[in-house]
């Protein structure tokens, strides 16, 4: 989800018709959008994650007046014929290879538009972009440029301007160490030995994207009537598309867009831009009614598609050719544009029905074996506890005194302290007895769930299995105890017991052994008192663990 | 008398206090043994039991919260406002978590003239008074509150802690402590040694008292039935497991089969398989565990079919993502961020329909854990595959499931996932909280997602995660007090073991019988 804050105000003067808060709420939702904050001075819409086009007031109110019936499919933006060139130099091949550019005249900025500039912007960069990652905009006041604009790559000593918000000229190594929106993206330039930059004919630097604009000819204002816009990046049609995205913002703010020509140095790459692609889907009219469940006629089709700024190019009783703009980027196949037909058809308009697929149903083995160890071990007192999957070495070996086995090592964690997924579970169902100690004894605790084992031949390298641990502490907690509960469960899954002395770490030794029920492996011991008062259980604690899966 | 009582005034007989468990251990009695014995000899006077209620305090879940944030909501707002006045909007913002406490610190900052508002250029200006610079550093109730984090003795504080309470920033549970110490009577026939016999009346029934037919002359003493008893706690599994048991029955019942696959999963079987682009951001570190090393694809064919419908849409009419597919991207190991992983491998193993299948799974989100973010969570997901279903089916079955539930109203709402088209999420209209609750998300899987596994007929399947039924079920506002080590093991013991649904069903009339 994406935020786009507003005013009714603010959307009402791009609507053909003013909306009212209910309607706005009801029409967002059945379009898949919602309405988070209701207070009309302030606005909250969430627009789903596949529809940069929305993430402005003008980009909502072109979809409201569409589905509202205000205006059938998506506006015209008109492109003018310009002498604006950019000039694209070889050397931008390996570190930033597309721009595309267009100038808009007479959109007289006043504060909102400037703030819905910023906001489309920061949007766009913050998710389409990916961070600034796959394309950047940048916005300048076009008075001050002197035509053509190049668009090269320079070893960063060379690149030499007083950064916005800074007083100072800057290198542009250096502003990737001192300004702050240096160092926020430093990493997306740090290692190339020569960073992007457009300047215009006197040599004078406009930018270095995705960084940031210079001072004196990219910062815009309120005063200012005309701009340049380019957009630059490592796909070209994540270029092309915002650069459209912006073109229409322009065109609903009454700008006058024109065309810049972008001169590559390879001959088959020359671009004239804003490209204001479309896309052309056709739709078969069985298909649209075979996944919906409806019965529409073209004609009923036509007129849902326009309300979801489609232009319909042709059609008959069969089938529909549609077109919308470029930015649509979730439409990759008929089935999204079949999936707005929905949305202007409303689900509330699509009754349930049945499903007639007809199939037995039943558990998993596995499942079957959990839930009836699940009822013995309940049945011998035992109280479940869920505990985490991932954990830290310190905890899970050191603490308990074991050596590290083969496990499975977490990347980046955010949250600190989380190294690994555990091998073991009674480390981690002991968490539970720790937080719990000052309850009421006696404690009989367990645990049936997965762990991760190493496994080399599998295709993850590891393999999930199944384990049941029991954890017995209280005054007078005994090996014996235990050893009751383990005969019990053994005897209810038909299988004899066999014990054998072991020595394991963190254990008492002689007080040990290794467990085998029928194919099942695992162990039972009385936790060693050096392990208790150095996790900090102050009573006896005895442990069983095996796997029940293998 | 009975031999009992003679014991038990035997270890009373250094005439001090005991605790009714102390003497249960010295006695190797049970204690409501100790407690029927004791009945008896207080009747007497020959024991005097007192019974004291007693507190213990807990810290709550926000009592949690002002601890971890350094101070209460209301010294927060006067720290804020320490240096510099601020506008309403601008003071606001630093509660932008938690709007509700804001709201109830700036009323109690204002009722304690802590703060005083001045309207000036059509801005309202919050400044921070005298008082309220000293109620920044020292608040009684902070320090009291973290004595009773500290476990400490808080019974000088009664007022703050009438405050605290009232507030919900602690709880408390009580029980009963009963000390017993014995009379100058029941010592002087402790010391005479004269035990009164007592044939007349029968304290506990006995094996020798059965076999000797004794009883048959005797009478049998009146129990006080009121008398409290130890607690018992029948063995439990854990709230989720039953709300697990729950769903996996409504599943099989609507005739689906289970499925499962491993916690370790491939990007190719998480995320690529399904058509999920390999720049999306979903795939990123802030959101997903990746592991050291890397996996195997093991099916070439199927991994060319989904790297072409990556690449251009192969034969489904997808223009694709129009990229070079990279397969060392999705050979990157992870923790599965959804049960979807399972499905996809399902669907490699059986692409035949028709089918209908379920998963129950434990999920993984590199998440920063606080009281709203766990890293681990559990999902249903079902899949019905099979020839002519259409939106109007996955609506059917999503509305049956609700109804299993205890849900009726149901509404629908369009959404975007990345490897769903249409995609629909649900809300449940829950009359007891009296608001809807969004549960489901669902919808028919893409032609992109279906094709590499030669799947030609609809898919249709939704999801949901499973903790927040929990919390609804038994009315937790935080999981982490059911799910973790920070479990409440009480909890765990006793809690109500017939909740089912989420919806109390209206009962089935038997008829007359």
């Amino acid at each position: 989800m994406v935020n786009v804050d507003t005013s009714l105000e603010k959307l009402n003067h791009y609507l053909t018709k003013p909306i009212t808060i209910e309607k706005l709420e009801q029409t967002l939702f059945q379009m898949g959008h919602e309405l988070d904050e209701k207070n009309p001075d302030a606005l909250k819409i969430d627009i789903t994650a596949d529809r940069p086009d929305m993430v402005s007031t003008a980009g909502v109110a072109r979809v409201l007046n569409a589905y509202l019936g205000h205006v059938k499919g998506f506006p015209l933006v008109e492109r003018k014929k310009s002498a604006y060139v950019l000039n694209v130099d070889a050397s931008v091949a390996g570190v930033r290879p597309y721009t595309a550019a267009l100038v808009v005249k007479n959109i007289s900025l006043n504060q909102e538009k400037l703030d819905e500039l910023i906001w489309v912007q920061e949007k766009i960069h913050a998710t389409f972009a990916r961070e600034r990652k796959k394309a950047a905009i940048g916005i300048y006041p076009l008075k001050k440029i002197h035509w053509p604009i190049t668009f090269q790559a320079q070893s960063p000593e060379k690149i030499s301007f007083q950064p916005l918000g800074l007083e100072k000229m800057l290198t542009g190594r250096d502003i990737l160490r001192e300004h702050p929106t240096g160092k926020k993206y430093a990493h997306l330039l740090e290692e190339m030995p020569v960073f992007p930059v457009f300047r215009d004919s006197m040599g004078t630097v406009l930018s270095m994207p995705p960084i940031i604009n210079s001072h004196n000819v990219g910062q815009v204002t309120l005063h200012d009537r005309d701009l340049f816009v380019e957009v630059s990046g490592h796909y070209w049609p994540a270029v092309s598309v915002i650069l459209d995205i912006l073109a229409y913002l322009f065109s609903d703010m009454n700008g006058e867009i024109y065309q810049v020509n972008v001169q590559y140095p390879t001959e088959n790459f020359p671009r004239t831009t804003p490209e204001l692609g479309k896309i052309t889907q056709t739709i078969e009219l069985d298909a649209l009614n075979a996944l919906l469940g409806t019965t529409l006629t073209s004609a009923q089709t036509m007129e849902l598609l326009e309300r979801m700024l489609y232009r319909v190019v042709k059609s008959n009783a069969k089938q529909l050719v549609v077109e919308c703009p470029s930015f649509r980027v979730d439409v990759l196949h008929p089935h999204d544009v079949m999936d707005d037909v929905a949305r202007a058809y409303g689900f509330d308009n699509l009754s349930p029905l049945p499903v007639n697929v007809s199939t037995r149903g039943g558990v998993l083995r596995q499942t079957r074996l959990n839930e009836d160890v699940r009822t013995c071990v309940t049945g011998l007192g035992f109280h479940e506890v869920i505990s985490w999957a991932l954990t830290s070495h310190e905890y899970h070996f050191t603490s308990f005194e074991r050596a590290e086995t083969p496990h499975v090592k977490l990347g980046l964690a955010k949250e600190q302290g989380l190294t690994m997924v555990r091998n073991m579970l009674y480390p981690e169902t002991i968490r539970a007895l720790l937080s719990n100690r000052s309850q009421k004894a006696p404690f009989k605790l367990f645990e049936l769930d997965q762990i991760v084992d190493i496994h080399s031949n599998t295709d993850t390298g590891t393999r999930t299995h199944d384990k049941l641990c029991l954890v017995l502490a209280h005054a007078s907690a005994t090996f014996d105890e235990m050893k009751g509960y383990v005969d019990a469960i053994s005897s209810f899954l038909g299988e004899k017991p066999t014990y054998t002395p072991a020595v394991l770490s963190g254990f008492i030794d002689g007080r040990a052994a290794n467990v085998n029920v029928g194919k099942f492996h695992g162990f039972l011991g009385e936790m060693h008192p050096r392990v208790l008062s150095m996790i900090g259980i102050p009573f006896p604690c005895v442990v069983f663990e095996i796997y029940l899966s293998h | 008398m009975s031999d009992p009582a003679l014991l038990l005034l035997s270890v009373l007989r250094d005439g001090k206090e005991h605790s009714l468990s102390s003497i249960a251990e010295s006695a190797s009695l049970s204690p409501d043994a100790v407690r029927r014995v004791l009945g008896d000899l207080s009747e007497k006077s020959l024991v005097v039991v007192s019974r004291e209620k007693k507190e213990k305090w807990f810290v709550s879940k926000s009592g949690e919260d002002a601890l971890s944030s350094n101070g209460l909501p209301e010294q927060l707002l006067c720290h804020v406002l320490r240096d510099n006045a601020l506008d309403m909007n601008a003071l606001r913002g630093h509660f932008s978590t938690n709007p509700q406490a804001f709201s109830a610190a700036f009323g109690l900052a204002k009722r304690s003239n802590w703060i005083t508002l001045e309207s000036k250029n059509n801005q309202t200006l919050i400044r921070l008074t005298d008082a309220g610079k000293k109620s920044a550093d020292h608040s009684p109730l902070f320090h009291v509150l973290q004595a009773v984090s500290r476990g400490e003795d808080i019974h000088a504080h009664s007022n703050v802690i009438t405050e605290l309470s009232a507030r919900g920033l602690i709880q408390s549970k009580t029980h009963t402590v009963e000390r017993v110490r014995i009379t100058p009577e029941g010592l002087s026939l402790l010391d005479s040694g004269k035990i009164p016999s007592s044939t007349a009346q029968i304290g506990v029934l006995t094996p020798q008292l059965l076999q000797s037919g004794s009883w048959k002359n005797a009478s049998f003493k009146p129990y006080d039935v009121t008398l409290g008893v130890e607690e018992r706690w029948p063995g439990r599994i854990h709230p989720l497991r039953n709300v697990m048991r729950d769903v996996r029955q409504i599943m099989v019942e609507l005739g689906f089969d289970e499925m499962s696959s491993g916690l370790v999963e491939s990007a190719f079987w998480n995320m690529d398989a399904m058509f999920i682009p390999q720049d999306h951001p979903a795939r990123e570190v802030q959101d997903t565990f990746y592991l050291p090393g890397r996996a195997v694809l093991d099916n070439p064919d199927l991994v060319k079919r989904v790297k072409a419908l990556h690449e251009h849409g192969g034969k489904t009419g997808s223009k694709g993502f129009g990229y070079e597919w990279d397969p060392r991207v999705a050979a990157q190991l992870l923790l599965r961020t959804h049960t979807t992983a399972t499905t996809f491998r399902e669907f490699a193993l059986h692409p035949q329909q028709p089918q209908k299948k379920f998963a129950i799974g434990r999920i993984f989100r590199n998440e920063a854990i606080d009281a709203t973010h766990l890293a681990e969570f559990h999902q249903v997901e079902g899949f019905v595959m099979g020839e002519g279903l259409n939106l109007r089916h996955l609506m059917g079955i999503i509305r049956e499931f609700y109804a299993k539930l205890g849900f009726t109203k149901v509404r629908f709402k369009p959404t975007y996932n990345p490897y769903t088209e249409p995609s629909m999420e649900s809300a449940a209209y829950n009359p007891q909280l009296g608001k809807w609750v969004e549960i489901i998300n669902s919808g028919m899987f893409r032609k992109e997602s279906l094709s590499p596994f030669g799947i030609d007929v609809p898919v249709i399947a939704w999801g949901f995660g499973l903790e927040r039924i929990v919390m609804m079920l038994y009315e937790k506002n935080t999981i982490k007090e059911i799910m973790g080590p920070d479990v409440d093991v009480d909890f765990i013991r006793s809690y109500s073991g017939v909740k089912h649904g989420l919806v109390k069903k209206e009962e089935f009339s038997h008829g007359k019988r």
